[in-house]
Formats: structure tokens, sequence, C-alpha cells
């Protein structure tokens, strides 16, 4: 084959490709090699004009691959230069990219490859900024549950350390007592026995959050279904608030049915019933009456707690469960009561709605599934727990 | 007219596109389309009586996969190391940038550039992580591609530094 048709298949071949070809002179200078792309006009102008075009394409030629070019290492070789940007700025607003490789043919000659990258810069841009988000996104994660983090540790610390001090402190006034002091000692024992509620009420709800923490959606494992008798309960913990009803002069009307198990844990669930009867006795005024009523619909229990108070107020009505959302101007509430009920009423499959009686006053409802196996034996380790 | 040509240096995402948009069309958006490649954008600035056209090479951000291509960084007159405010590994990550690039570029005039400094609430750099840098002649800013706070004023100070230096101004 002769040398020219030789050399127009090369031609052939890369302008088939989009390349093009700078040769490069004694004295630096370049002159294009036939045929020359249309783009190369478009954007560089020419060979004499390219340096003027793109600070990126003249940087190269004359830093990276000059030196290549003249380096006293003979022989073949290539340098690329990597993806470069340009925008051709008044004619079309459009982004380009390109590549350029400098080489060396074996007989000494240097030339300067150019040609457009837009496909490989789509395909690497794709590929990185995958990573690139990813990163960002496990990295965001991470500093949320920091943060949650921080809240359960005020939790504990905050809430629970001064909490035993105020335990021990019980505990020793009620050794110091008189065994016959009629008056202080049992009330030191109700102070103790709530104190220690409080205490393992922090625990629980940090339980809660720990579960959170570790992203388990905690819906309860089947096979392991935690039960406890709804009915026992809601009798004990009455019973707790019958002091603070009475104080208020109001009465508290259970309408108790047999025994109701339910799935759930007997702390929590006494502390979502307190929180709604103290709830109840608050907003009722004077002669009052707070009623407590249980059914059971489908495979699911239901615990009903009514008063004749003003009602709640239809303008928080929606956002009720919200954190910190306090239903009207009640001083020292945290404004977590309700949410904690519906976190953890939700936790176990259940749900929670207030809403305001026709007659007046206000009615919060929530449902529990029923636990099927220990409905059926009977049997549950709540129940032991909550009559001892 | 007198060229500089200036690198941004930094991890991934730290806003070194944001700054140069923001320095030369004064423009923000808060989409993040990661750079691959080299972009070289231009603006003039006087110093003094003097003009100087900064050439301003945005590089691809460090990430796991790759470490700044060093052949792009020679015939720089400044270099601008950025990092994330709110990202205290993009510190540690230009650090090690720097200890690479000083060998080859020792007494560059240099800058770090601690940029969103409009989240400042979620920062997790502290003065005291940047002293150092200061007691090594870095000039060190909080900027905010977002606001545009200190951004002209980071690249004029820039400028005025590699006036001051002139060891290898080109005329162009
Ligand atoms: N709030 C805020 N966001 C910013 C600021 N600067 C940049 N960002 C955002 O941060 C993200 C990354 O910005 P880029 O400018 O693309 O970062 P880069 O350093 O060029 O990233 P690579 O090209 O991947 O190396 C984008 O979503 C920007 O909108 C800033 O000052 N404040
Ligand atoms: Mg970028």
């Amino acid at each position: 084959m002769s040398e020219a048709s030789d050399s127009a298949i090369r031609g052939q071949a890369l302008n088939a490709m989009g390349v093009l070809v700078l040769s490069r002179q004694e004295h630096g200078e370049f002159v294009e090699i036939d045929p020359v792309p249309a783009w190369w006009k478009t954007v560089f102008g020419s060979a004499a004009e390219f340096r003027g075009r793109s600070p990126f394409l003249e940087d190269f030629a004359e830093g990276a691959a000059a030196e290549f070019w003249d380096s006293a290492d003979e022989g073949e070789g290539t340098l690329p230069s990597g993806i470069w940007e340009e925008t051709t700025g008044e004619t079309v607003s459009g982004r380009y990219f390109f590549e350029a490789i400098a080489g060396r043919g074996s007989g000494g000659e240097s030339f300067l490859m150019v040609m457009p990258a837009d496909d490989r810069w789509q395909r690497e841009q794709g590929f990185t900024q995958n990573a690139h988000d990813q990163s960002l996104g496990k990295r965001r994660l991470v500093k949320e549950l920091e943060k949650k983090q921080i809240l359960l540790q005020c939790i504990m610390h905050d809430l629970g350390n001064p909490l035993s001090t105020v335990l021990m402190n019980l505990q020793h006034i009620g050794r110091q007592l008189d065994d016959h002091d009629k008056v202080l000692r049992p009330a030191v024992r109700r102070a103790v026995v709530q104190a220690e509620r409080q205490r393992e009420l922090i625990r629980s709800i940090a339980q809660v959050f720990a579960a959170d923490l570790v992203g388990a959606s905690h819906s309860g494992d089947p096979g392991a279904e935690i039960s406890v008798n709804l009915m026992s309960v809601a009798a004990e913990t009455i019973a707790a608030c019958a002091q603070a009803a009475a104080e208020r002069g109001v009465t508290l009307c259970p309408f108790f049915s047999g025994r109701l198990f339910v799935v759930g844990e007997p702390l929590p669930l006494s502390r979502i019933l307190e929180n709604l009867l103290i709830n109840a006795i608050r907003h009722s005024s004077q002669g009052g009456q707070v009623t407590i009523a249980f059914e059971e619909e489908e495979r699911f229990a239901i615990c009903r707690i009514e008063d004749g108070g003003p009602g709640i107020d239809e303008s928080v009505i929606d956002r009720l469960f919200q954190p910190f959302s306090q239903g009207g101007d009640m001083p020292g509430q945290s404004g977590l009561g309700l949410y904690f009920c519906r976190m953890t009423i939700e936790m176990w499959g259940g749900s929670i709605v207030g809403s305001n009686r026709p007659e007046g006053g206000a009615c919060f409802e929530f449902r529990l599934p029923l636990a099927i196996s220990a409905n059926a034996s009977g049997k549950s380790n709540g129940e032991a727990e909550t009559s001892s | 007219m007198i060229k500089k040509k200036i690198c941004l240096i930094g991890a991934y995402a730290v806003g070194k596109t944001s700054l140069v948009r923001r320095f030369v069309s004064g423009i923000f958006s808060d989409n993040y389309l990661t750079t691959v490649g080299v972009k070289i954008d231009q603006r003039t600035v006087s110093v003094d009586d003097r003009e100087v056209r900064l050439m301003i090479w945005d590089l691809a951000g460090r990430d796991e996969f790759q470490a700044v291509q060093k052949s792009y960084l020679r015939g720089s007159s400044a270099f601008l190391y950025v990092i994330d405010g709110t990202r205290r590994e993009t510190l540690d990550a230009v650090r090690e940038e720097m200890a690479e690039i000083a060998a080859e570029y020792p007494r560059m005039t240099s800058a770090l550039l601690v940029n969103k400094h409009d989240l400042v609430d979620d920062w997790e750099i502290t003065e005291d992580l940047l002293a150092p840098f200061r007691q090594a002649g870095f000039l060190v800013l909080s900027t905010s591609a977002k606001t545009g706070e200190n951004v002209a004023e980071a690249f004029d100070e820039m400028a005025r530094r590699m006036l001051g230096d002139d060891a290898g101004a080109q005329e162009n």
C-alpha cells in the first residue's frame, strides 16, 4: 500500500472519530492536518488562534505537552490532558467538553490531537455525582442521628440525675421517720413510688430513642409478642391518680370489664393512661366526672377517656399529638406528653385520636391490637408485673 | 495586561465552583453538579492602578477515588484552598493535599477559605483549628458563595499579594 493511501485511511478514521490533529513544527507553532472538523473552527478558531480562545489548551500545549515533546527520552508515546470544559461565549450558549493528547511518533515528529469528550464527561460525571451524593447523604444521616443521641443524653442526664438525688433523699428521710408517723411516712412512700415510676419512664423513653437510633422500626417481632393486661394496668393507674382527682374534686368513673390482653408493655402503658387521666382531671371543673371505658372491636381493644371540661381548642386539635404543641395555656407541661402517647401506641401497632364530645368535654380514644396468644391462653408476663 | 493563574483546591462539594460562579457571574445555585475535569474562568481586577486578569482554575474536588491532578498546578501564582465549614473532614483532606503540594511549591501565595459561613450554626470548624494556618502565613477567610460574603475580598486580596510577590508575572 502506498504512503498516500495510508494517510488517507488514517485521515478518514480520525475524521470519523471527530479528532483534530495538529502537527507541531520546529519552532513550536502548529499546523492543522486535514481533515479539520467543524467544531474546531467554531470553538478554537484555528491553529494560530486557539491559544487566545482556550486558556486550557494553551496551558497544555505550552506547558506539560511542550515539556513532554522536548524531553530527552526519545521514542513513541502519548500524554493525555484530561477533560476540560469550554463555553463558546456569544454564539452558542452551550457547554462543550474536550480532551487533548500530546503524541510523539517513532520518527521524532510531535503532534497534538484534540477531540470532543462530551460522552466521556457524561459517563464520568454521572458516576462521580452518584458517589458524592451518596457520601453526602450518608453523612447527613449520621449527623442527624448524632443530634438525637445528644437529645437522648439530655434526657438521661438532665432529667435522670436530679431524680436520682431526689430518690436518695426521700429514702433517707423515710429511714429517719418514726415508724408510727401516720402522716409523713405514707406521704414519703407515695413520693418514692412516683419518683421511681418517673425514673422507669425515663428509661423507657431512652429505649424508644435507642430503638430509633439503630434504625430498628420496632413494630414487634410476631414470634415474641409482648402483651399486657390493659385492665389491670388501668386499675392501678386509676388508683394512683385518685389522689390528684380528689384534690380537684373530680370523680373518676371506670367501667371495667374482664381481662383484656393487648400488645404493649406495662410501664409505658401505665404512663400513657396517666397522661390522659391527668389531662382529663386538669381540664375538669370542681365536681366534674372523668369516665374511663373499655371495649373490644374486631382485633382491637379500645380505651376511651372522657371529661366534662371545656373541650379541646379547635386551633390545636390538628397538631395535638405533635411534639411541643400545648393545648392552651397550661404551665408546667412539657408538651411531650401526648407526643409520647402517640409514638408509643403507634410503636405497638395502635392509634390514638382526640375529639370534642357533642355534649361538651374532650374525648381521647386509643386502640391497641389484642394480644392473640395471651388472650387465648390467658397468660401473660405483663399481668404478673402489673398486679404485684 | 498581567495574567495570573490561580487554582482552587479542596475536597468535593466544599463550594469551589460556587465561589467562582459568585465571583465571575454573581450567581449562586443550591443544586450540586460535581465538577469533572477543569474549567477556567477569567475576571479582571484592579490592584491600585494596575489591572490583573485572574485565570481561575476550578479543579475537580478530591474524593476517595482521586487526588488533585498535580500537573494542573504548574504555572500558578496562587492557590486557594477551600474547605466546607460544616464538614470537619474537609479540613483534614486539605491538610494532606497541602503537605504534598508544598513539597513542590514552597512559599506559594495561599489562602484558606472556610466556606458556607451562612450555615455557621452547623459549623464544625472552630477558630483554634484555623490558627496554625494564620501562623503559617495563609490568608484565612470565612466565605459564603450563597451570600457573597468575603468572596470578592478573597480574590482581590490574592491579586494584591500575587503582585506583591511579583516574581513570575507574565506580561502579555
Ligand atoms: N449554604 C451554602 N451552600 C453552598 C455554599 N457554597 C456552595 N454551596 C453548596 O454546596 C454544594 C457544592 O457546591 P460546589 O460549588 O458544586 O462544590 P465544589 O467544591 O465545586 O464540588 P466538586 O466540583 O464536586 O469538587 C452545592 O449544593 C452548593 O449549592 C455556601 O456558601 N453556602
Ligand atoms: Mg466543582
